[in-house]
C-alpha cells in the first residue's frame, strides 16, 4: 500500500467513523419526555380517542431538498396499537430517498424498547423511468399507554431555479393536518435560495393562535400550533382543501406580485395564448358553412354550432391512448381549432375554444371563461397561482343575456355547464384583464327527475304497471355520462338498480326502452314494467297501502346527529312524482294521508293524496332552493329531511266495500 | 398467508391504479405483431355467452416442466377476447411473483377489431406489491396494460416463469369469472417420475399422453362463475384440478398429493420455530400462576396470544408458509395468524399441553376433503385437550378418532370468544399439522343460540304519535362479534354514531337520548346495550286512526332469493337465534282496533315465529328467527322466496288505533 493510498483509506476511515458517531447521537437524540405524557390515559381534548399525537415536527428544506418528520404520539386503548405500523409516504425512488429512520417505544412506566427492527421498502409502481416505492417498519411491544416516536428525513435532488422558465408559479405544501389530533406540532420551511427567487406564503384555516415567524437570518419561516383537531371528512362538504389547515409557498423568478398585478399579467398571456389557438377565421368560416345556413335563427346557430362541437371525438373522456397507440394511429396534438375541426376531436378546452372560434366566425360575441371547479377547490384570488383556474367554458352575450355553455362535455344539455362550474368565480377572456365573472346557479326546474307510475292493485296484494322516468339537466348530463363507456346489457342493469333503489321493496323490473342515451338535446326517458309483491300489508279487514312508491329516493342523508363542516349541495334539482293506482273493486279508501305543502329556505315540498273512482292518485314535488349552508344550521336541515323521509311511511287505509 | 396463484379477483384499486402507467408503454416499432397461434385464436368462431360476460377466455394453457434435478418451470399462456365495455379492465395483464418465482419472461399483444396488432415486453411491465394490506409482502405483480383495448379486441399474454423450489404439486384453477372456451395444462416430467391428480367440483377428467413423459388435460366450454349476492365462495364452486408429481430421486417431492404429504411439508417449515425464551416462559408463568385447571391456563396463555400480539403481516418468499420464530414474535408482540398460532403452540407446551398448527381457509367450502391440495390462507391452532377436561363449555371442541377432544381456537380474531369459533371456520375444514402427518378435521358448527341476539324494548307511544323508551340488547357469539368490531372500530366518542345510524334505518326521526355498552372488551362474556329514544311522527294519522308497526326495529327479510336468474345457492354467515321483545304502551284516547296477524314461516334452514298482542293497552310483539343451516341450495330457492317474503310481510305489518268515543 502507498502513502496516498494509506492516506485515501484514511481519511475514508474517518468519515465513515464521523458519519456513524453522528447516526449514533441522532439515533438517541429523542426530546425529553415527561412523567404526565407517560400517566397519559386520554386525549383531554377528544376523550376515547384510540391515540393523539404528542408533538410532531417538519422541518423542510426546499434549498437543500430534505425534510425531517419527527412524530411523537400515546396510544390509548388496544385498538390504537395498529398506529404502531408505519408506514412512510410514497416517494419517487429516482429521485428521492427515505432514510435515518429511528424509533422507539417507551411504555408507561418509562422503559424503552428501542426499534431495531427491519424497515421494509414495498414497491409501489416500478416501470420504465419511474419507480415508486414506500418504507414500512412496525414499532416493537406496542402496549395501550405505550409512547411511540420515530423520524425520518427525506432527501431529494434540490431544484434549481435557475434551470427553469416558468410559465406558472411553482409552490410547496406543508401537510398541516393529520388523521389524528395533534397537541403541538412545529413546522419550519427553508425556502429556495436562489438570486432573483422570490417567493411568497398564503395560510389558510389555521387556528387563531397559531404562530408564524420569519427568520431573516436564515430566510426561513417557522409555523407553531397547539391543539390542532383531526381533519374528519363528511358527506356534502365543501372540497377538503378548502377547510383543512393549510399554508402554501408561492415561488418566482421575478418579484412576486400584488394579486391584481398576478392576474393582469396571466390573463394576458393567456388571452395570447388562447386567442393564438383560436385565431384560424378562415378554417372556422369553411367548417361553419357545412353546419348553418343563412336562414337559421341566431338561437339555431348558436344550437347547430353547439350540436357540431359537440359530435366531435371528446379525448377528455376517453381512456388515454398510450404513445405507442397514438402513433400507431397517427394522432397529434392539436395546435389549433382548424386542427381540432380537421381531426372532428379534441380535449375538453380544445372543444370549448372551437366553439368559441365557430361561434365568433357566425357574428356571436364569444368568448371563454376560465373556472375553478367547486368539487375540487375554490378559487382563492389572493394566491399567485394560475393552476387553480382549470378549465374553460364558453360564454356567449345574445340578446344582452350572457350563456354560459360547455359543448366540451360530452351528454351537457345546451344552456348547462357542469355543476362544478355554477356558482364559482372565472377569468373571463379579454385583453383588458383581469375580468371576473361569476357563473350563475341555474334553478331547480333546470334539472329534474319525473317519475310518472300508472300501476293497478291486484288482488294478491301486488303492485304491477308502467313507470316512466324522465331526467333533465344536470340530472339527464351526468347519467348519460355515466353510462357512457356502458354497453346496453350495462346501461340496462344500472337503470334498473337505479329504480330498485328508489323503492322501499324488492321488485320485478324490466326495462321496457330508453330513448336516447347519445344525444344532449332531448331529455332522458326511461321506460319500465314493474311488479312489486305483497305492497300492501294486511290488519284484520283492513289493507295499508305505503303512499310512496319511490320512498326510497327520499332517504335522509343527514343522518349523524354532529356536523363539522358547512353544508354543500351540487346543484338545485326537481323531484317530481306521480303515481295513480287503481284498486280493486272490493276495496275501498277508508282514509288518506294528509296533504302536505311547505316552504323554507331549503326546499319547498308538496304532496298530495287523492282518490276517485278506484283509483289512488299521489304527487310529490320537492324542489331543493339552497345550495350552500351554514353547519349551524345543520340540526335544523337534518330535522327537516328527516320529515321528508318521515312522510315516506305514510300509508292509505283500504276496506273491504259493503 | 398466501395462496399460491388464484384467478378470483385481487385488489380492484391497485388494478384501476395500474391504468394511469399506461403512458409508460413505448413508441411503436416496426414489427409489431403477434404470434401466429394468437392470430388464429383471434380468428376462431366463438360460441354463444351470457350477455354479463365481459369476456371470454379463448385459450388458458399452462405447461409446467419438471428437470432432473427438480427445478420446475412455467410457461402460461392466455388469450381473452373481450365482449363488453366491462371487460376492457382485461387489458391490464398481470403475473405474480417472488424472490423464489422469477419471471424469466413475459410478453403481451392486443389486436384490435379492426386487426391492428401491438406487442409488449418486459420492459414495458410495471411491478407494483400484490396488495397494500400487509405491512410487507413480497410478492410482486408484474403488470402490462395492453393499448387499444376496446370491445371486440383481443387479449393475450405469455410469460415463462420459475417455480418455488421443493414444492412439487401445481393447482389448475381451469373455471373462473369468465367463460372459457379452452384450457390445457401440460406437464413435461423426466423420465422416471410419476403423477397424482385430484379434481375439485369437476368430474374427473383423464389425461393423454403428448410424446415422451408429457402429458395434457384438456377442457372446453367452461361456464363462468359470476358473482351472485351471498353466494358460497366462488373459490369453493369452481372446478380446479391438483396435480403432485414425484420421483425417486427427490424423496420429498412425494408429499404433496395427500393431506398428510401437504401437512409433513407445512411441518418441516415450522417444527424450528417453536422454541420458548426465558422472557417468554416468565411470561407463561404470570399467566398461569394460581391456576390450577389445564383449561384455566390455556385459556389465559390463549387470550395473551389473542389479543396481546398485535396483527401484522411480513411474509417474504416462503415465509408466506412459515412463521417466525415464536421467541420473536413474544419480543415484539406482533405477527400473523401463523406467528400467533406458532406462538400459542409454544406457550402452551411449556404448559404441557400439547397442540398443533391447524390450516384453514377463511372462506368456508374452499377446502374440500376430497382434494387434497395447498388451499389455505389462514392459521390457527388445535389445541388437544386432556381425556379429563369438561368441555362442555368449549364449544369448537371435537372429537377426533385419532387425536381426541381437539379444541380449534383463533388467536387471530380478537373478537371471538374462548370456547368458540369465527362464522366462517365453522362447518369448515381444518388441516390439522401433527408432526406425523395431518388430519383433516371439520370443524363444528355452533347451534343458533350461540349466536344470539335478543332486544327487549319498553317503548311509549305518545298521542301525538311520537314514540319514546328504552331497549335492551345482549348479544353473543357471532352477532356480539358483528357489533363489537363495528364499535371498536370507532372512537369512543363515535360509537354513539354506530347506534343512531341503526336506528336511522328504522325509525326516521329518531334522536338517540342515552346510551350505555356492556363487556365490550370483554370478549368471553356477552355484549350489552342499552339504549333510549325518541322517535317523532312513529305512528301515522289517518283520519281517526292510528297506525303503528309493532317491530320497531331491526330487519331480518332479504330480497336475495326473488332474482328469477340465481345459479348459485344462498350462504348464511353463521347460524343464529334472534329474538325481539316489544312492548308499546299505547296513548290515552286510542284503543287497538285491529292487530295483524301472527306469523309463522319455516323451512328447513330457518324458522321465524311472530306474535302480536293486546292487553291492558299495551301492545307486546314478539318474534323469533332461528338460522339452523348455513346453505339453500338451488332446489330450495323457491321455499326461501316465499320465507322471506312472510319475513318481510311480518315486518311491515301495521296495527290499527282507533280513538276511543
Amino acid at each position: 500500500m502507498n502513502k496516498s493510498t494509506f492516506l485515501l483509506l484514511s481519511a475514508v476511515l474517518v468519515l465513515l467513523l464521523l458519519g456513524s458517531m453522528q447516526t449514533a447521537q441522532a439515533k438517541d437524540d429523542w426530546l425529553p419526555i415527561t412523567p404526565e405524557d407517560l400517566a397519559l390515559k386520554d386525549n383531554p381534548a377528544v376523550p376515547g380517542s384510540k391515540a393523539m399525537i404528542l408533538y410532531r415536527s417538519i422541518e423542510r428544506d426546499d434549498a437543500t431538498g430534505s425534510e425531517t418528520e419527527y412524530v411523537r404520539m400515546k396510544i390509548f386503548p388496544e385498538e390504537g396499537k395498529s398506529y404502531g405500523d408505519v408506514v412512510l409516504p410514497q416517494f419517487d425512488r429516482e429521485s428521492f430517498n427515505i432514510e435515518s429512520i429511528h424509533g422507539r417505544t417507551i411504555h408507561p412506566d418509562g422503559s424503552i424498547v428501542p426499534f431495531d427492527g427491519k424497515v421494509y421498502e414495498k414497491i409501489v409502481a416500478q416501470g420504465r423511468g419511474f419507480k415508486y416505492h414506500t418504507k414500512a417498519f412496525t414499532m416493537p411491544d406496542v402496549t395501550p399507554g405505550s409512547i411511540l416516536e420515530y423520524r425520518y428525513v427525506i432527501h431529494w435532488e434540490a431544484y434549481d431555479p435557475a434551470s427553469h422558465v416558468y410559465y406558472y408559479f411553482p409552490r410547496t405544501e406543508l401537510d398541516i393536518q393529520h388523521e389524528l389530533y395533534q397537541r403541538t406540532a412545529h413546522f419550519k420551511i427553508h425556502p429556495m435560495h436562489q438570486d432573483q427567487l422570490f417567493w411568497t406564503l398564503r395560510t389558510l384555516n389555521l387556528p387563531q393562535d397559531s404562530k408564524i415567524s420569519q427568520d431573516k437570518m436564515t430566510d426561513s419561516v417557522s409555523l407553531d400550533l397547539t391543539n390542532l383537531p383531526a381533519f374528519e371528512k363528511e358527506t356534502f362538504m365543501p372540497p377538503a382543501s378548502e377547510l383543512a389547515a393549510r399554508v402554501l409557498f408561492f415561488y418566482s423568478d421575478t418579484r412576486i406580485p400584488a394579486p391584481d398585478e398576478y392576474w393582469k399579467d396571466f390573463g394576458n398571456k393567456w388571452h395570447g395564448w388562447a386567442e393564438g389557438f383560436m385565431d384560424k377565421r378562415g378554417a372556422a368560416s369553411r367548417d361553419l358553412a357545412s353546419v348553418i345556413s343563412g336562414g337559421d335563427s341566431n338561437d339555431v346557430k348558436l344550437h347547430k354550432i353547439y350540436e357540431h362541437v359537440q359530435s366531435f371525438e371528446n379525448w377528455t373522456y376517453e381512456a388515454a391512448k398510450s404513445q405507442k397507440e397514438a402513433k400507431t394511429l397517427k394522432l397529434r396534438d392539436n395546435k389549433s381549432v382548424e386542427d381540432v375541426m380537421k381531426s372532428k376531436a379534441g380535449y375538453r378546452n380544445e372543444l370549448n375554444r372551437t366553439f368559441v372560434a365557430l361561434a365568433r366566425a357566425a357574428g356571436f360575441d364569444a368568448t371563454l371563461v376560465r373556472v375553478t371547479e367547486r368539487d375540487s377547490a375554490l378559487l382563492h384570488k389572493e394566491w399567485p397561482s394560475s393552476s387553480q383556474l382549470t378549465y374553460e367554458i364558453a360564454l356567449v352575450r345574445q340578446d344582452g343575456k350572457s350563456v354560459y355553455l360547455d359543448p366540451g362535455s360530452p351528454f351537457c344539455p345546451y344552456g348547462v355547464v357542469p355543476w362544478e362550474d355554477t356558482g364559482v368565480t372565472g377569468l373571463q377572456l379579454d385583453k383588458n384583464a383581469p375580468v371576473w365573472v361569476t357563473t350563475p346557479v341555474p334553478e331547480a326546474s333546470g334539472s329534474g327527475i319525473k317519475r310518472f307510475a300508472k300501476l293497478a292493485l291486484q288482488e294478491d296484494g301486488s303492485l304491477t304497471g308502467d313507470v316512466e322516468v324522465t331526467f333533465t339537466g344536470q340530472d339527464a348530463f351526468h347519467r348519460r355520462l355515466a353510462e357512457r363507456n356502458e354497453d346496453e346489457t350495462g346501461r340496462k342493469k344500472a337503470m334498473q338498480e337505479l329504480l330498485q333503489d328508489w323503492l322501499i321493496q324488492k321488485a320485478d323490473i324490466e326495462l321496457v326502452k330508453v330513448n336516447d342515451w347519445k344525444v344532449s338535446t332531448a331529455p332522458l326517458v326511461v321506460d319500465y314494467k314493474l311488479t312489486v309483491p305483497g305492497y300492501v300489508s294486511q290488519t284484520g279487514h283492513r289493507l295499508l297501502l305505503p303512499s310512496t312508491l319511490f320512498a326510497g329516493a327520499y332517504r335522509n342523508p343527514f343522518t349523524g346527529t354532529k356536523r363539522l363542516h358547512p353544508i354543500f349541495m351540487e346543484y338545485l334539482y326537481d323531484r317530481n312524482d306521480d303515481v295513480s293506482i287503481s284498486l280493486p273493486t272490493k276495496f275501498q279508501v277508508e282514509s288518506l294521508p294528509k296533504t302536505v305543502n311547505s316552504q323554507n329556505g331549503v326546499a319547498d315540498l308538496t304532496i298530495t293524496y287523492a282518490s276517485e273512482n278506484g283509483t289512488l292518485h299521489m304527487t310529490r314535488d320537492f324542489k331543493l332552493k339552497g345550495l350552500f349552508l351554514d353547519q349551524k344550521y345543520y340540526s335544523a336541515l337534518r330535522s327537516y329531511y328527516q320529515g321528508i323521509q318521515s312522510e315516506t311511511n305514510e300509508q292509505a287505509v283500504l276496506k273491504m266495500a259493503n | 398467508m398466501n395462496k399460491p396463484c388464484s384467478k378470483w379477483p385481487t385488489n380492484a384499486l391497485l388494478v384501476a391504479g395500474l391504468c394511469l402507467l399506461v403512458f409508460a408503454t413505448r413508441p411503436a416499432q416496426a414489427g409489431d405483431s403477434a404470434p401466429d397461434w394468437l392470430r388464429q385464436l383471434a380468428h376462431a368462431p366463438l360460441g354463444t355467452y351470457p350477455d354479463e360476460a365481459d369476456g371470454v377466455v379463448l385459450l388458458d394453457e399452462q405447461t409446467l416442466t419438471v428437470k432432473d434435478n427438480g427445478d420446475m418451470f412455467i410457461t402460461y399462456r392466455r388469450a381473452v377476447k373481450i365482449l363488453r365495455p366491462g371487460g376492457k379492465s382485461l387489458g391490464l395483464v398481470m403475473a405474480r411473483c417472488d424472490k423464489d418465482t422469477k419471471l424469466e419472461s413475459i410478453r403481451a399483444w392486443s389486436i384490435t377489431a379492426s386487426g391492428q396488432e401491438y406487442e409488449l415486453k418486459d420492459k414495458d411491465a410495471v411491478e407494483t406489491s400484490l396488495y397494500d394490506e400487509a405491512l410487507y409482502i413480497d410478492i410482486r405483480l408484474k403488470a402490462i396494460k395492453l393499448p387499444a383495448v376496446d370491445v371486440g379486441s383481443v387479449v393475450a399474454f405469455e410469460y415463462q416463469q420459475r417455480r418455488r423450489p421443493q414444492q412439487f404439486t401445481d393447482r389448475w384453477s381451469f373455471q373462473e369469472q369468465l367463460p372459457v372456451k379452452s384450457a390445457r395444462f401440460n406437464i413435461n416430467l423426466p423420465a422416471g417420475w410419476e403423477y397424482q391428480y385430484n379434481f375439485g367440483n369437476w368430474p374427473e377428467k383423464k389425461p393423454t399422453n403428448i410424446g415422451g413423459n408429457s402429458w395434457r388435460w384438456e377442457m372446453n366450454d367452461i361456464d363462468g362463475i359470476v358473482e351472485e349476492p351471498d353466494m358460497p365462495a366462488a373459490e369453493s364452486l369452481a372446478g380446479a384440478m391438483v396435480v403432485a408429481f414425484y420421483s425417486a430421486s427427490q424423496p420429498q417431492s412425494s408429499r404433496m398429493s395427500t393431506w398428510d404429504g401437504v401437512a409433513d411439508w407445512t411441518n418441516s417449515l415450522n417444527v424450528g420455530r417453536r422454541v420458548a425464551s426465558p422472557k417468554m416462559q416468565q411470561k407463561i408463568a404470570e399467566l398461569t400462576a394460581g391456576k390450577q385447571e389445564t383449561v384455566s391456563k390455556i385459556h389465559a396463555v390463549a387470550s395473551y396470544a389473542q389479543h396481546n400480539v398485535r396483527y401484522v403481516e411480513i411474509s417474504i418468499g416462503i415465509g408466506g408458509v412459515q412463521a417466525h420464530m415464536a421467541a420473536d414474535t413474544f419480543a415484539n408482540s406482533y405477527g400473523d395468524c401463523k406467528d400467533k398460532a406458532t406462538l400459542l403452540i409454544t406457550m402452551l407446551h411449556e404448559v404441557g399441553v400439547e397442540a398443533y398448527l391447524a390450516l384453514v381457509d377463511s372462506e368456508r367450502g374452499v377446502v374440500n376433503p376430497s382434494f387434497p391440495a395447498w388451499s389455505f390462507n389462514h392459521a390457527i391452532v388445535a389445541i388437544r385437550l386432556p381425556a379429563s377436561v369438561d368441555a362442555s363449555n368449549l364449544y369448537a371442541t371435537v372429537d377426533d378418532p385419532k387425536l381426541g377432544k381437539i379444541l380449534f381456537f383463533d388467536p387471530t380474531s380478537e373478537m371471538t370468544a374462548f370456547g368458540m369459533l369465527p362464522a366462517q371456520e365453522q362447518n369448515s375444514y381444518s388441516l390439522v399439522v401433527t408432526g406425523n402427518g395431518g388430519e383433516l378435521i371439520k370443524m363444528p358448527l355452533l347451534a343458533p343460540p350461540l349466536n344470539r341476539l335478543l332486544r327487549v324494548a319498553h317503548l311509549q307511544l305518545t298521542p301525538e304519535g311520537h314514540l319514546l323508551g328504552e331497549v335492551h340488547e345482549i348479544r353473543s357469539g357471532y352477532e356480539a362479534s358483528v357489533m363489537r368490531a363495528r364499535l371498536l372500530g370507532a372512537d369512543r366518542d363515535k360509537r354513539v354514531k354506530v347506534i343512531e345510524s341503526f336506528l336511522g334505518e328504522f325509525l326516521d326521526r329518531s334522536r338517540l337520548t342515552y346510551a350505555s355498552i356492556g363487556g365490550l372488551d370483554k370478549y368471553d362474556e356477552p355484549l350489552i346495550l342499552n339504549y333510549k329514544f325518541e322517535a317523532a311522527n312513529y305512528a301515522k294519522s289517518a283520519g281517526d286512526l292510528m297506525l303503528v308497526r309493532p317491530r320497531v326495529l331491526g330487519n331480518k327479510a332479504s330480497g336475495v332469493a326473488e332474482d328469477k336468474k340465481r345459479k348459485y345457492p344462498v350462504a348464511y354467515e353463521t347460524t343464529s337465534l334472534q329474538s325481539d321483545d316489544i312492548e308499546i304502551k299505547l296513548p290515552a284516547g286510542y284503543q287497538v282496533d285491529e292487530l295483524p296477524a301472527s306469523a309463522k314461516v319455516s323451512a328447513p334452514f330457518a324458522e321465524y315465529v311472530s306474535t302480536v298482542e293486546a292487553k291492558d293497552n299495551v301492545l307486546h310483539y314478539n318474534r323469533s328467527y332461528t338460522v339452523k343451516d348455513l346453505l339453500v341450495p338451488m332446489d330450495e330457492m323457491s321455499t326461501l322466496r316465499t320465507f322471506m317474503r312472510g319475513v318481510a310481510a311480518d315486518e311491515r305489518n301495521t296495527a290499527v288505533l282507533k280513538k276511543t268515543p
